[in-house]
């Protein structure tokens, strides 16, 4: 653990350098928000839902980058950050047209969006935190065998819990909350969070304990409980990112919710790479790029004279294609573990 | 319902869960790959019977065999063997791409909706056994699962190619410095995990009645599961932990009261956390499970 | 003699730890070859480069006249080379039987392969009496038996023994190096790596000594001298790098 205590002479300048890595993520975001604002509303829409679904991501990265274990929790904590929101900000009226069963004191709520949001991260994370208890004692397959199960369950409950969620029904008539702006901050605010976490003591202490589990608990590292905070945080963020989705689509229903989603934000992790949060960021905006390069030529792209155009449904199959072809020729990811630090010669403090 | 039919119900969905945890097991213990695509090597059988209406049935059960066995090989030789060197996530999540890709094939050319299949439609009776009336799917469900078990194990048993993949799934370094061919053990570990898809997609084919890209997913999601709790690496404890899943899950469809039912899968997944939290590496663990080189 | 194995300038890395560099080695047709060297001095890196299970960074090898680069471990079973690891590696939960089939992977003649397994179990009656029990279940000494069996069941022009008296006791490695001589008298060549040198300077005709990843010695017994003083001057080498 001497690496951590590592004290530089030049104290400002060391900071100042480890910070490179962090603005410069803010500054690609930033820059994919403004250049979406010259864009069309429909095009805006895409570029919110990436920004969305990059919040998802750095989500699972706190935990899954740091701790090196599995996690297919995502779209339950992003479930119960959506149906939190839904329930606590949607108008009396609309609620007692749709979940005309729902107790009293959750009937009369009337948040604001931005609470509505909040509150839809801190139920992901106090969800997380009561059942990553006992679940954060297992690793490998195990691990993900359990957070599948953790999954599966929320699907399942909120799917048929009609007195609260709507079960299969939709929940219609949300503040469409999230634009532009709202989505650049939430995603600026995802990488900060993530980047001051991957920065402590604790993840320096997890990340080692990925590295070598038997070494690091003989050094005296509780892993549990390192492993525990990550991934409460984790779901808090992820959380916020279900609030966000329901806040740009106005509606909710447990069906966006399942394995696609889930094995959607496993597979931008891994293809931007797990191991850095730049990984995270650029996973999440490079699939989002694809699948919009595939939409629109599923639509028909004119170039000069021609008219480009791939039948319907082809889309998936090269999006699915161009993911295996990525994990086969960079299995470390994108990013191949490493930050943004615009040095030849660093590998960022990620690999310490 | 009766003792005799929620027997046969735990042991014909068992059943089910079994050989495909089995498939899942028998390429994890070789290649430490938990292959989700394995839901679609279910999938293409169905497709394949879809393909095959109106043919003579032995000719329909062979193409059905024949397509999963064709997907499974093709999947190991063109994704899976030129991943073998990344790690188990990486590996699992190529396996979800592989998975996707051949779901949106089916959904390319055959539309994403269910589409009726009847392929026995001879089956579709009630018999009497011990005065209860059970449904003839089920019971050949049971009998064909035990057979396939059966034929299974005595490969694994008695046949020179499946003691080499019992050593290559223990050690698979000394297997390969004694002659054992690492490429082929590993095609063939991915062959029979085809062959035992396809047993499974006829016999869910025959007791849903049609098809549809998605076919497989849950099975696979359950079994893998029954996988894990039995055990990973294991392919007793494959067998077991499937086995287990189909119990448990008929009794909870059986015994829980109305208002719960909906929520069984719930309760079914709860029970999975709670194994594992008291046994993390399954009910059998594999005794040697090392890294494959 | 003609060369069986020629190894040239070989070495092998993993990552930023040099594990042997530019070995030069050569074993003739019925030699019995032993390598020396302390812990960590690259022994089983080279054994297990020659078998395959690690790649060469860089540097030359050929079996007969087959160059062995980028050929499998399990292709160089099939060109006569074979591995006892250090540890054994019986699989455990096999019975002695199915291990001693294992060995006869490689073979096309399965009669005369049964043949040969019912000699061993003649030859080695504990493994004979044991032969449907699990082989995890034999002492240290049976295991390492039964591992050379299985190894010359593939009919290796090359054996090769990594530690095979680790953990055993004396007199059992006895019988080992019994069981060593009479390899030698089938005219198979030997490989034998140890970190002790008596025992190896009875059976060898070739001594090589291992050290920090390099042959900083060779020769015959006789040019080495006398046992006890080669090792307290081995020892003594060692243990200055060793620390």
């Amino acid at each position: 653990m001497d690496l951590l205590a590592k004290s530089s002479p030049n104290r400002i300048g060391d900071r100042r350098k480890r910070l490179i890595p962090l603005v410069s993520l803010i500054v690609i975001v930033v820059l994919v928000g403004l250049a979406a604002s010259q864009g069309a509303i429909v095009m805006q829409r895409r570029v919110i839902l990436a920004l969305i679904y990059l919040v998802a991501v750095v989500g699972l990265y706190i935990f899954v980058g740091n701790s090196g274990v599995l996690s297919f929790a995502s779209s339950a904590f992003m479930a119960i950050g959506a149906y939190t929101t839904a329930i606590v900000t949607m108008a009396p009226n609309m609620k007692s047209t749709f979940l005309p069963d729902l107790p009293a004191f959750l009937a009369i709520q009337h948040m604001p969006p931005l609470a509505g949001i909040m509150l839809g991260g801190f139920m992901a994370a106090l969800i997380a935190a009561v059942i990553g208890a006992p679940l954060m004692r297992l690793s490998g397959i195990s691990a993900g065998i359990a957070t599948l199960s953790l999954m599966v369950i929320v699907y399942i409950v909120f799917g048929n819990w009609d007195s609260v969620t709507g079960g299969q029904r939709s929940l219609m008539g949300l503040v469409g909350y999230v634009k532009l702006p709202q989505a650049t901050l939430f995603a600026i605010g995802a990488i900060v969070i993530a980047f001051i976490y991957q920065e402590s003591r604790g993840a320096l202490m997890l990340r080692a304990s990925r590295e070598d589990p038997v070494a690091a608990a003989a050094s005296g590292i509780r892993i549990t409980r390192h492993r525990w905070i990550a991934f409460v945080l984790s779901a808090f963020v992820t959380g916020i990112a279900g609030a966000l989705f329901a806040h740009l689509q106005g509606t909710v229903r447990i069906e966006s919710f399942y394995l696609s989603l889930t094995f959607l934000l496993l597979a931008m992790l891994i293809v931007g790479g797990s191991q850095s949060l730049a990984g995270a960021v650029m996973g999440a905006l490079a699939l989002s790029l694809l699948g919009e390069i595939l939409r629109q030529l599923e639509r028909g792209v004119p170039i000069l004279q021609f008219d480009l155009k791939i039948p319907g449904g082809l889309g998936d199959i090269v999006m699915a294609l161009c993911l295996l072809l990525i994990l086969m020729f960079r299995p470390l990811g994108l990013a191949g573990g490493r930050e943004l630090t615009f040095s030849r010669n660093r590998t960022s403090g990620d690999n310490g | 319902m009766n003792s005799v039919q929620i027997i046969t119900d735990a042991l014909s969905l068992g059943g089910i869960y079994a050989l495909t945890a089995l498939g899942i097991g028998l390429v994890f213990s070789v290649l430490r790959l938990a292959n989700f695509a394995h839901a679609e090597l279910v999938t293409v059988a169905g497709y394949a019977l879809l393909i095959g209406v109106g043919l003579p049935l032995p000719l329909v059960l062979f193409m059905a065999a024949a397509a999963s066995v064709l997907v499974a090989m093709a999947t190991e030789r063109l994704a899976f063997r030129p991943l073998r060197h990344v790690d188990q996530t990486t590996m699992l999540v190529s396996s979800f791409a592989v998975s996707i890709l051949i779901q949106n094939i089916f959904v390319f050319f055959s539309g994403s909706r269910a589409k009726g299949v009847d392929i026995l439609p001879a089956l579709a009776r009630q018999v009497s056994v011990l005065g209860a009336d059970v449904s003839m799917v089920k019971l050949t469900t049971i009998a064909v699962c035990g057979a396939t078990l059966v034929g299974l194990i005595s490969f694994l048993r008695f046949t020179r190619l499946g003691l080499e993949m019992r050593a290559a799934s223990q050690d698979f370094s000394m297997a390969r410095n004694l002659g054992v061919r690492a490429d082929r053990v590993i095609l063939i570990a991915f062959a029979l995990s085809g062959i035992l898809a396809a047993v499974v997609g006829v016999l869910f084919v025959a007791e849903v009645g049609f098809v549809q890209p998605r076919l497989g997913l849950q099975l696979v999601i359950i079994s893998f599961v029954g996988t894990v709790i039995g055990g990973l690496g294991n392919l007793t404890g494959a067998m077991v932990g499937g086995f287990l899943i189909g119990f448990i899950a008929t009794l909870l469809q059986t015994f829980l009261p109305l208002e719960l039912r909906e929520f069984r899968e719930a309760f079914l997944f709860g029970i999975v956390i709670l194994i594992l939290l008291v046994r993390p590496h399954g009910l059998f663990p594999a005794r040697h499970l090392k890294e494959r080189v | 003699m003609s060369d069986l194995l020629n190894v040239q300038n070989l070495s092998v890395r993993y990552g930023a730890i040099q594990a042997i560099e530019n070995i030069d080695l050569t074993i003739s047709e019925g030699q019995v070859v032993a390598l020396i060297g302390p812990n960590g001095a690259g022994k089983s890196s080279l054994v297990n480069a020659i078998a395959g299970n690690v790649r060469g960074t860089s540097g030359d090898m050929t079996f007969l006249t087959s160059p062995l680069l980028g050929v499998k471990p399990e292709d160089r079973v099939r060109l006569g080379i074979s591995l006892v690891p250090e540890g054994r590696h019986v699989f455990s939960g096999f019975s002695v039987l199915e291990n001693l089939w294992l060995g006869a992977t490689t073979r096309k003649d399965r009669v005369q392969a049964r043949q040969e397994i019912e000699e061993f179990l003649e030859l080695f009656p504990i493994l004979g009496k044991r032969r449907d029990g699990l082989a995890g279940m034999l002492s240290g000494g049976e295991q390492q038996q039964l591992v050379i069996a299985r190894a010359l069941l593939a009919k290796p022009k090359l054996l090769m023994l990594d530690e095979p008296s680790l953990g055993l006791a004396p007199l059992v490695v006895d019988q080992v190096y019994d069981l060593i001589r009479d390899v030698r008298k089938r005219g198979i060549s030997v490989l034998v790596v140890e970190q002790s040198t008596a025992r190896c300077f009875e059976v060898a005709d070739q001594v090589h000594v291992l050290n920090h990843g390099k042959i900083s010695m060779s020769g015959t017994p006789a040019e080495m001298g006398d046992a006890a003083r080669f090792e307290a001057a081995y020892f003594g080498v060692s243990g200055e790098i060793r620390t």
